[in-house]
């Protein structure tokens, strides 16, 4: 069953009950308790086609939107990020709640989920083939692969690549595209029909909006890809889409310094990179206009 | 840190376990014991290659690499590779 | 069985996890993540074969928490190596305290232990070299707080803490296993005339069994934050006295050297709590008084997953302990600026960092 398949009032009551609601996102169970107006809404939206899970599966992760007690419960009503109690995320206003989960799901993978190789970069696929878009924030990573999978790019991920070491496998884990600030309205005019969760303004990022995932990435969330595009892309006002190849061993540099945790998973992340770095082509693209962009990956994927 | 005296003689690392690869025309060096990589130009390569055949003083290397000349960029080569850990000094 | 419990049977029997039901399985998991024992605990499961009989989402939890505690060793074993660089040629040597000791020994023990910092015994008389040793080659030190700098030089066991400029690690240059102002004052020229070299590593060196284990036991009554590390210290005394309590006479020798180091008191009350937790082996001793028993019964769990959960007596036990860590530690007048001081610090906002670990 899917989330989408309850009511608002059921995700509701679920939400906040003692075991809270527990669904499959990508390789992670995620159960989270909150007790939040509005955010059910705004979750089956943004999470409609995951399928639930029921009590008694094991979980991954126990996450928790907490409302706390005392004056900042209804003055100015704050809402904290948990996972296995506190973290030390700040909180945010209580109508935020929806960006502050899926900046503290990103916070929980990018602590926790140490079995894999966590780059940090949006991915797409065409069939099993999977493009990475590594990027710093402000280069267009998530405009680019927002308008990527509106033309039927299908949708990995907006944040994580998840390596599997053992592998050399990318795991899926589709979710919103998280639009700031300009992106919005470019993405609106790039596709009328694209589904957009609320804007939500004057967050730690500017104003902020989710991209609904494509129904069909979801319901593919369990196949894996294998890594063959690194494109590095760097949004810049009017400039004509431009793809520049890379040298190999500069792309074993750009994915080292990528990773998260590239440090931390020692000799296996070595010979994950290298392996990656030899499987991939690398390029650097410089664009103005999404629609040139993809146009040139299309390209790149046909040929 | 250049302003100590060399000791005598340079040896390497424990390099039983370093991890080699070579891409385009890089040399990457894993090394398990600090969990760093190093991306080595052809000089360093060159000058842990000559390590190899045991430690040795910068005189016997210079000699060892063919080098004549200034002994500066070796020596401060040596101080660089000292500082990533990657040969230690020893007294002969 | 209480979470806690059925924790501490499954790190010594990895096997009993595979018979647990599923939601107790990921409940041990969570408690093992809490305790900083991930590590410890997929190396017992990998060892008995055990981990692909697992669900895959415990599966990959240990695995997550394996990698970090490799990588953690693996940075203080480097320490180790950088250290016995810079202290080349000075003559000083580099003698190794708690999980750095640990480690490089290869201690069963060690294996999955989650590492923080490396700490190492100095006579105090070279501690002006160190320092100069260790500036030359890159450490500094991590705190510029004149506060910090003035107590820790004032009043403390152990230099403020030094960390190398380009890695994370912390070093703790310690002259004593306790504060130069508390009751018990353990003679460090004792330990220091028992240190024993590191086999194949001349310049790197452990205190002695006996002394290793006083040292474990110090740390667990007597460092202040009782509650986070408080079973993973219980667990390092049971695993030093797995290894080296077999030895003949050691149990004796260790009695002795607890008379010699005035450290009778603290250590037959840990031999107590080792016998009733973790079933360890131990020499003859007395049961320490109902008070002491109490409370540490109490904070010896780990923190509840579900913070809701876990109970104002464990919270209440903790603050007693960390008080009494304080008291043994420092004269009272003292105790009440610095208790402030670090109250205060608590307060401070936390911040988020997106490569927090």
């Amino acid at each position: 069953m899917k989330i989408g398949a309850l009511t608002t009032g059921e995700t509701t009551r679920r939400l906040a009950s003692a075991d809270g609601l527990a669904w499959r996102a990508g390789p992670f169970v995620v159960r989270l308790r909150a007790d939040v107006p509005g955010f059910a809404g705004q979750l089956r939206l943004l999470y409609g086609e995951h399928r639930l899970v029921e009590t008694g599966e094991t979980n991954d992760f126990h996450l928790e939107l907490a409302r706390p007690w005392g004056l900042r419960r209804w003055w100015r009503p704050k809402v904290f990020f948990e996972m296995d109690g506190p973290t030390r995320m700040a909180p945010f206003p209580l109508d935020h709640a929806l960006p502050l989960f899926e900046w503290g799901f990103n916070y929980a993978i990018a602590t926790r989920a140490n079995h894999y190789l966590l780059l940090h970069a949006a991915v797409v696929a065409q069939g099993e083939r999977a493009l990475l878009l590594p990027g710093l924030p402000g280069s267009g990573k998530s405009t680019l692969c927002a308008a990527l999978v509106l033309r039927g790019w299908r949708l990995l991920s907006d944040e994580f690549g998840l390596l599997r070491p053992s592998s050399g496998l990318l795991a899926p884990l589709p979710r919103s595209i998280a639009l700031k600030n300009a992106s919005i309205a470019v993405i609106r005019a790039f596709e009328p029909s694209a589904v957009l969760g609320p804007e939500f303004p004057k967050t730690r990022k500017g104003t902020v909006a989710h991209l609904r995932p494509p129904p069909e990435s979801v319901r593919a969330q369990e196949q894996g890809a294998r890594p063959v595009w690194v494109v590095s892309p760097r949004f810049e006002a009017g400039a004509a889409a431009r793809l520049v190849p890379l040298p190999r061993d500069h792309g074993f540099l750009r994915l080292a310094h990528n990773a998260f945790n590239y440090e931390l998973q020692g000799e296996r992340g070595f010979r994950a990179v290298t392996r990656m770095t030899r499987a991939c082509r690398f390029f650097d693209l410089t664009f103005g206009d999404p629609g040139e962009a993809v146009a040139l990956l299309d390209g790149l994927a046909a040929s | 840190m250049t302003s100590a005296p060399l000791p005598i003689s340079w040896a390497i690392g424990k390099d039983a376990s370093w991890i080699w690869e070579s891409i385009e025309n890089s040399f990457f060096l894993f090394n398990p014991h600090s969990g760093e990589t190093h991306l080595l130009n052809a000089a360093a390569v060159e000058m842990l290659e000559a390590l190899r055949e045991g430690a040795a003083s910068l005189p016997e290397l210079l000699d060892r690499l063919g080098v004549a000349g200034d002994p500066a960029p070796y020596r401060a080569l040596l101080e660089e590779l000292d500082r990533f850990g990657l040969i230690v000094p020893a007294w002969t | 069985m209480t979470g806690a419990a059925t924790l501490l049977v499954v790190l010594r029997q990895p096997e009993r996890l595979a018979v647990l039901s599923a939601p107790e399985q990921e409940f041990t998991l969570r408690l093992a993540r809490r305790a900083g024992l991930l590590g410890p605990l997929q190396h017992g499961l990998e060892r008995s074969g055990l981990l692909e009989t697992l669900p895959a989402p415990i599966r990959d939890g240990l695995e997550g928490g394996r990698v970090v505690a490799d990588s953690r060793e693996r940075a203080i074993l480097w320490e180790v190596d950088r250290l016995e660089r810079a202290f080349f040629g000075t003559g000083l040597p580099v003698i190794l305290l708690k999980g750095a000791a640990y480690a490089a020994l290869g201690l069963p023990l060690a294996r999955g232990r989650l590492m923080a910092d490396i700490d190492i015994l100095l006579p105090r008389a070279d501690l002006p070299q160190a320092e100069r040793a260790l500036q030359k080659h890159g450490w500094l030190t991590a705190t510029s707080d004149p506060y910090d700098q003035h107590y820790y030089r004032e009043w403390m066991h152990e230099l403020p803490p030094m960390r190398h400029c380009h890695r994370p690690t912390e070093l703790d240059i310690h002259h004593a296993i306790l504060p130069r102002t508390g009751r018990l004052q353990p003679d460090s020229a004792l330990l220091l005339q028992e240190v024993i070299p590191l086999p194949g590593r001349p310049g790197v060196w452990t205190l002695a069994p006996v002394d290793m284990v006083l040292h474990a036991m110090v740390q667990l009554f007597h460092d202040s934050d009782f509650g986070a590390n408080a079973l993973r210290d219980l667990l390092d005394l049971d695993g030093l006295l797995r290894h080296y309590g077999p030895t003949p006479g050691f149990g004796d020798r260790l009695l002795a050297r607890g008379r010699e180091l005035n450290l009778t008191a603290p250590l037959h009350a840990a031999l107590y709590f080792l016998e009733r937790f973790c079933q360890t082996p131990v020499p003859g001793h007395e049961p320490p008084g109902w008070l002491l028993r109490g409370l540490i019964t109490l904070a010896m769990l780990p923190d509840h997953p579900d913070p809701r959960r876990d109970g104002t007596s464990v919270r209440l036990a903790r603050w007693c302990l960390y008080v009494r860590s304080h008291w043994l530690r420092m004269p009272p007048g003292l105790l009440v600026t610095h208790l402030t001081r670090k109250g205060l610090r608590r307060w401070k906002q936390h911040v988020w960092h997106r490569r927090g670990v």
